[in-house]
């Protein structure tokens, strides 16, 4: 099954990466496998020891996910990173990266509530 | 020709220069906005290698065939595997005896090696689970193994610093370890004298010696003679015993460089006035030299890997400020100039030459 994973910039320019590149995969560890599969050592920066690294995020769709969930066909896999301060609801240094990540057409910060760091801390 | 890899803590920076080490040219920076905490040259195998670490991303390190022109980045193996401690540094990367052997330490501490150029990393985990391990505890940059001494001529023999736990050394290639911190205090630590618990700062080899070692700790300079066995204290004649890092003779033994700063409360240079401190008879004496070094309100600070020697005759010596600056000296630091300003905070010099 093919998805699309959409990586922040940081990433998709040291390892260059497309926006957005498509994958064969039916969970968020299999995406990120298969990106590391075609970009070595990508996958280490989102899992380490077995884990999605702790200021590292992932949506699938619009719910944030953890690295066994399921992703549906044509599904869309968002990275983010977590930014320190400040509560969920006012974390303006978000704004940008999720503006950007998102691409247009997607209200930004719509679901910055779901991606607080220290609430959210990656599973 | 020489080449200074800088690394700082937004991207790797190089400077080269010809042997007169003057006119330098600034390139850079390859890993825009990631920390580069170390950085090596192997010129048997021509491979650079950079420890370079990400808050968000985490540590990897890096190595390049063609000068960092281009980086494999797949650092494949740094990590304490399914269930384990996540990595959050990569603190220092040294190239061994034997070229494609090459040791990278991490935070939290702990010793890795590749024996393919850096391709592919193992660690070595008889050190992080030292039964003295309950005696480590986190310095300012966390609990990192940020110092590698190999032996020049003895591939088993390796030297490594963390802080604060001090140093180990492995006489089997890593298969066991001992702390050897005789004859240097850790008075944070309950037993006297201490089992663990130093806080080396950094430490070098003196002239191709196996047995000479000189040490900034937190608490003093100090010289080994034995091999890291014994330490004695070789402050008397410095402005502070606080500082960071040391620099050494590739060919004397007697001869260090250190950067004595203001204690652990204000971590500048004394009196806003850069000086590096020389010995040349072990410690016993030191000339200090600031000619070409700003002359006042100059509150440097310099970081345990920012200073470093190179190889030609006469030597020269570098150092990396926080405040962006790299300071030259092509005559073993009789003077300087200013090679590189603005740069990022610089963490790492490496002189390739």
């Amino acid at each position: 099954m093919t998805v699309t994973v959409r990586l922040p910039k940081e990433l998709r320019r040291l390892y260059d990466v497309p926006l957005p590149v498509a994958v064969a995969a039916a969970t968020v560890r299999e995406a990120v496998a298969a990106l590391d599969a075609a970009h070595p050592g990508v996958g280490h920066r989102l899992i380490d020891a077995g884990r999605l690294r702790r200021h590292v995020i992932v949506f699938v769709g619009d719910d944030q996910a953890g690295l066994d969930d399921p992703i549906p066909a044509g599904g869309e896999v968002t990275v983010l990173t977590a930014v320190a301060g400040g509560d969920a609801g006012h974390q303006k240094g978000q704004e940008p990266a999720v503006r950007a990540e998102r691409g247009p057409g997607t209200p930004p910060g719509g679901r910055r509530g779901r991606v607080a760091p220290s609430a959210h801390r990656a599973r | 020709m020489v080449t200074l890899l800088v690394g700082t803590r937004k991207g790797l920076f190089t400077l080269t220069a010809d042997d007169s080490r003057s006119g330098w040219e600034a390139a850079g920076p390859e890993f825009a906005g990631w920390q580069v905490n170390s950085v090596d040259h192997d010129p048997r195998t021509g491979t650079t290698y950079a420890a370079v670490t990400s808050e968000m991303y985490g540590p990897l390190i890096a190595r390049s065939d063609d000068l960092g022109r281009t980086w494999d980045r797949s650092s494949e193996g740094f990590t304490y595997g399914e269930g384990g401690a996540e990595l959050r540094g990569a603190w220092a990367v040294r190239a061994a005896l034997e070229p494609g052997v090459v040791y990278a330490g991490a935070g939290p501490a702990g010793l890795f090696r590749s024996t393919d150029a850096g391709k592919t990393w193992a660690e070595l985990a008889a050190l992080r689970t030292h039964p003295t391990a309950e005696h480590w505890s986190p310095g300012a940059a966390g609990l990192i193994l940020h110092t590698i001494v190999p032996h020049p001529t003895d591939p088993n023999v390796l030297w490594t610093g963390i802080s604060a736990a001090g140093v180990y050394r492995t006489t089997d290639g890593g298969e066991t370890w001992e702390p050897r911190n005789a004859g240097i205090g850790a008075p944070w630590e309950t037993t006297e004298p201490p089992v663990a618990g130093q806080c080396c700062h950094k430490f070098r080899l003196g002239g191709g010696s196996a047995a000479r070692l000189f040490q900034q700790n937190h608490v003093g300079q100090f010289r080994s003679d034995d091999g890291g066995d014994t330490w004695q204290p070789i402050h008397e004649g410095l402005p502070s015993e606080f500082g960071f890092p040391v620099a050494t003779h590739p060919r004397d033994e007697d001869t260090a460089w250190f950067l004595p700063l203001v204690g652990a409360e204000q971590r500048f240079v004394p009196d806003g006035v850069p000086a590096v401190y020389r010995t040349r008879d072990g410690g016993a004496s030191y000339e200090q030299l600031t000619d070409g070094l700003p002359r006042s309100h100059a509150h440097l600070v310099i970081l345990r890997d920012a200073m470093a020697s190179d190889a030609l005759d006469p030597v020269g010596v570098y150092f990396g400020t926080s405040t962006g600056q790299v300071f030259a000296s092509p005559d073993e630091g009789d003077t300087w100039h200013l090679a590189a300003d603005y740069f990022p905070p610089v963490y790492a010099v490496h002189a390739v030459a």
